[in-house]
């Protein structure tokens, strides 16, 4: 069951998405934390933008419906935030639920590299020398 | 005519977000037009670049483009 899926300037909570799939039939929950830290490639980061395009919140739930699919999973819950952000904040959290562990790790795992090929979002990375890249941009 | 909108290091890249295009262009001849306009640091985003056209993805190169069209630039994603 897909139970969150949303791609918000909202602040990001790993708590809540867990709770979100919180089921007496979970014997295990894993939950990941994309968070924004202050290097990257070697360099000094010290802020990031996130841009999505106006169809990423439905490619989210797209992604996150074939995850919550899945025979073993009994719940997902996952947000993605864009705007501004300072180091340490998520831009990423979810959270799976299954009756045993290995299958919430590899549904978690899977969950977020699909959404790493898929989700049209993009990075601006401000470095502290004050240049800028947009991340995998050319 | 058409309208094309850049994203990100797209729009970065061209300098605008968005701008009308000739009707009739094939998506190869879209791309040679564009990096014309706006110079070869665009035209190297467009070759690694996803394109959409009024929502949907498009692949072909060498079909002229609907009239009236929308055709967004998506530069390679880095989202989570």
């Amino acid at each position: 069951m897909l139970v969150m899926a949303a791609v918000s300037t909202a602040v990001l909570d790993i708590a809540g998405h867990e709770r979100a799939v919180a089921d007496p039939r979970a014997g295990a929950v894993v939950s990941f934390a994309g968070v924004v830290r202050d290097h990257d490639g070697g360099r000094s980061v010290t802020r990031l933008q996130y841009e999505g395009h106006p169809t990423a919140e439905a490619v989210l739930r797209e992604v996150a419906e074939e995850i919550a699919k899945q025979p073993d999973v009994i719940a997902v819950a996952v947000s993605h935030r864009i705007g501004e952000l300072d180091v340490g904040d998520i831009a990423l959290a979810a959270a799976v639920a299954t009756a045993h562990r290995a299958a919430a790790f590899a549904a978690c795992a899977r969950l977020v590299d699909e959404l790493k090929a898929r989700l049209p979002i993009w990075k601006r990375q401000v470095f502290a020398d004050g240049t800028e890249e947009w991340v995998n941009c050319p | 005519m058409p309208t094309v909108r850049f994203f990100a290091g797209a729009r970065a890249a061209a300098g605008v977000a968005e701008e009308q295009v000739p009707p009739g262009l094939t998506l190869a001849e879209l791309a040679a037009t564009l990096a014309s306009r706006h110079g070869e640091r665009l035209g190297t985003v467009l070759g690694a670049a996803a394109f959409l056209v009024d929502g949907q993805a498009w692949h072909d190169r060498h079909t002229p483009l609907p009239a009236g069209a929308t055709i967004d630039v998506l530069p390679p994603f880095a989202g989570g």
